[in-house]
């Protein structure tokens, strides 16, 4: 059971990253179906700059970087030019699965490059804790990092200035309009921020997971995450607990055939998604959407 | 009347245009000419968006010591160059066609449908199945139909089942129809790597001189006897039907939606729910159905995969038609004549790619890089599009 638990914790950070953005994101009123994008930009990102300089911090921080940089790119198509959500996500989706398979070729012509891995951090004292210990005390940076964001996101979402603006424009952004405050200027800021999350994910499924780049190694991962954040209601305790049952059913592929049960690799590796779908599926109906997500803002128009 | 808030963007410019042409034909001008207005400035906005992608591309593989000329005319050569080459690039043409047209019809009933990937794969599943079941002994002309039928079937099934998780638990058809991709793609794994299933009997691998022999077993079916395979129409190329049945889907669809009542509500549901629903349309079934259909289309591309180029189902069949098919629907924005054209050009990229890899000229990542600009580019020119047309309307008016 720790081990199991250990690992569901593991496998949630990213998508907990990932869905986290994403939340923020769709607040406003932007579906970003670039995170696989994202995703695969930033783990590129973190491998070359981490070899580079040796540096898992300079990993991390480029990874962000280009998170947002990608981020960027989607926010100004979707935003000023008010091109279609899902569109430019699986648009971009295919650019960077092109650029980022281009590029690794291209960089690491003569070999696999070594990539410094990010260590786990256990904490002095509450790791001696039992069950607690080795499941919750002992993992890495990025996962303590979440204990800072959650709570930050929830204050800025909730009792911030700027997050009553976020919410408005994703339900009514005539309103914030009316009261004077520039849509676009809050879903790009959002839109930024689910970038830099998503390059934290992709930092940590490289540097602290995988170790190696592979093409398109982002596997459906954003679209999961996509799916944590409806399942979790857009809200943030939802959101958190949709991650992480997500990120159990991750871990089951790799538990249940320890655990002896012969299934055939296929139901395994598909699980993820079959709990992910029967998730929304059964999902108590209620309109929790934001009200204006999918659809872009044109000022003096409805 | 303004379109319901929920009108899918990408099209509303197309809607907006056409409610413009209705305007001006009602002031007496001529309705064919402001379709053409449409059609020529889609086109251009296509042309514009290939030229720029196509620089990028270029730049790109400059920055990185390589010849984009010499990589271009070998993917020119590797495209169209040869009527092998021809050939190839028509029977891939119509593996991203029928998708693309399932997903336009889709996308006219308001629904956005990215489930091309999952409908190939069972679609294919299916064909292979009937194609082996039946064995050689039968006649073309009932083994093929049979085959197609089954794989539209399938497909059709699978996108149905999106359809239902929308109508009856409002599940979001965008996420059900990726997750579903996911899932389809495990399952046919799962049907070919099992014995008894799908899977290939028995494979002697002969080594060397013929002493040593393995058997292993491959995550794929048998060959499908020559009764199931496409005919081919010129001798010496590998042309087969399937580009034939790609362009009758896109002309089913444009008669569909614009001669027949069932399209009609299509366009209905997709300017509008409530309004449809007002109006007596039943949106359920209409949903419904456009799903099926949807799917039935993308069968048939695993289908015309199965039967016309590999002969056999195995895992992982499709490296991503589906998506890409999606992507000619997108940058041909909606327009099944468009979709035609822009197949042929990712078609052609795709294997010029293959042959521009083999030269040793370019990596063939590039084009994928380069298409997803393509249509990058072309949904970037909403905002300007509505500007040119308000123009055209101060100027008509």
């Amino acid at each position: 059971v720790v081990d199991f638990v250990n690992s569901m914790i593991r496998l949630s950070i990213p998508l907990l990253y990932l869905a986290l953005g994403e939340m923020v994101s769709e607040t406003t009123g932007i579906l970003n179906l670039g995170l696989e994008a994202m995703l695969l930009g930033s783990a590129l990102a973190a491998t070359v700059a981490a070899s580079a300089t040796d540096s898992v911090t300079i990993g991390v921080a480029t990874a962000a970087a280009v998170g947002a940089l990608i981020a960027f790119v989607v926010a100004v198509l979707v935003v000023r030019l008010r091109a279609d959500q899902i569109v430019v996500g699986l648009a971009v989706n295919i650019v960077v699965l092109g650029m980022t398979t281009y590029l690794f070729r291209a960089i690491y012509e003569k070999g696999f490059p070594e990539v410094p891995g990010m260590g786990i951090a256990r904490i002095p004292g509450l790791s001696k804790i039992p069950f607690l210990g080795p499941t919750i005390f002992s993992q890495r940076v990025l996962f303590y990092l979440l204990a800072v964001i959650v709570p930050g996101i929830w204050w800025v979402l909730y009792r911030s200035p700027w997050g009553l603006r976020a919410r408005a424009s994703g339900d009514a952004p005539e309103a914030v309009d009316a009261a004077g405050i520039k849509v676009e200027t809050v879903r790009i800021q959002a839109v930024l921020f689910c970038g830099i999350m998503a390059g934290l994910a992709g930092a940590y499924l490289l540097l602290g997971e995988t170790g190696t780049f592979t093409e398109g190694m982002s596997g459906g991962r954003g679209f999961i995450a996509i799916a944590a954040v409806v399942f979790g209601g857009w809200r943030i305790f939802g959101v958190v607990g949709a991650a992480l049952l997500f990120g159990a059913a991750l871990t089951l592929r790799f538990e249940l055939p320890a655990l002896g049960l012969n299934l055939p690799n296929q139901l395994l590796l598909a699980l993820p998604y079959v709990v992910a779908l029967a998730a929304i599926a059964v999902l108590p109906q209620r309109e929790a959407a934001p009200a204006a997500l999918l659809r872009p803002f044109r000022r003096g128009e409805r | 009347v303004k379109p319901s808030r929920q009108a899918p963007q990408l099209l509303d410019l197309s809607a907006e245009a056409r409610s413009r042409a209705a305007v001006e034909s009602a002031r007496g001008r001529n309705r064919i000419s402001a379709k053409l207005i449409q059609a020529v400035f889609g086109l251009g906005i296509a042309t514009a968006a290939v030229a720029v992608a196509f620089l990028v591309g270029a730049l790109v593989l400059q920055l990185d010591g390589r010849s984009p000329l010499a990589a271009f005319s070998a993917m020119w050569q590797g495209a169209l160059g040869t009527p092998l080459a021809i050939g190839n690039t028509m029977n891939r043409a119509a593996i991203l066609l029928l998708p693309a047209v399932g997903f336009i019809l889709a996308y006219r009933t308001g629904l956005l449908n990215v489930g091309a990937e999952g409908h190939i794969y069972v679609g294919g599943a299916a064909a292979a199945a009937v194609a082996l079941a039946m064995g050689s002994g039968v006649n073309s002309l009932l083994v093929i139909p049979l085959a197609l039928a089954a794989a539209a079937t399938a497909g059709g099934a699978l996108s149905l089942f999106s359809g239902a998780l929308k109508v009856a638990r409002k599940v979001p058809e965008v996420l059900s129809t990726l997750m579903l991709n996911f899932i389809a793609i495990q399952f046919v794994s799962y049907l070919v790597s099992t014995p008894g299933l799908l899977q290939e009997k028995h494979v002697i691998i002969t080594q060397g001189t013929g002493y040593s022999t393995t058997s292993r077993n491959f995550p794929q079916s048998s060959l499908i006897p020559e009764v199931a395979r496409l005919p081919r129409w010129i001798e010496g190329t590998s042309l087969h039907i399937g580009i034939f049945i790609g362009v009758l889907a896109a002309l089913f669809v444009i008669m569909l939606l614009g001669r027949t009542i069932l399209g009609f509500r299509f366009r209905m549901v997709g300017s509008g729910i409530t309004a449809a629903r007002q109006a007596g349309v039943n949106v359920n079934r209409v949903i419904l159905s456009s799903m099926a259909l949807c799917g039935a289309l993308g069968g048939l591309a695993g289908a015309s995969l199965v039967l016309g180029d590999r002969f056999r189902i195995l895992d992982g069949i499709s490296p991503g038609f589906g998506y890409l098919g999606i992507l000619v629907a997108l940058m041909a924005r909606a327009s099944p004549i468009g979709a035609i054209a822009a197949a042929i050009l990712f078609a052609g990229m795709q294997l010029g790619g293959q042959v521009m890899e083999a030269g040793g000229h370019a990596p063939q990542s590039i084009v994928l890089f380069v298409q997803g600009l393509v249509v990058v580019a072309v949904a970037s020119t909403v905002e300007l599009e509505r500007r040119w047309m308000r123009r055209v309307e101060r100027q008509g008016g």
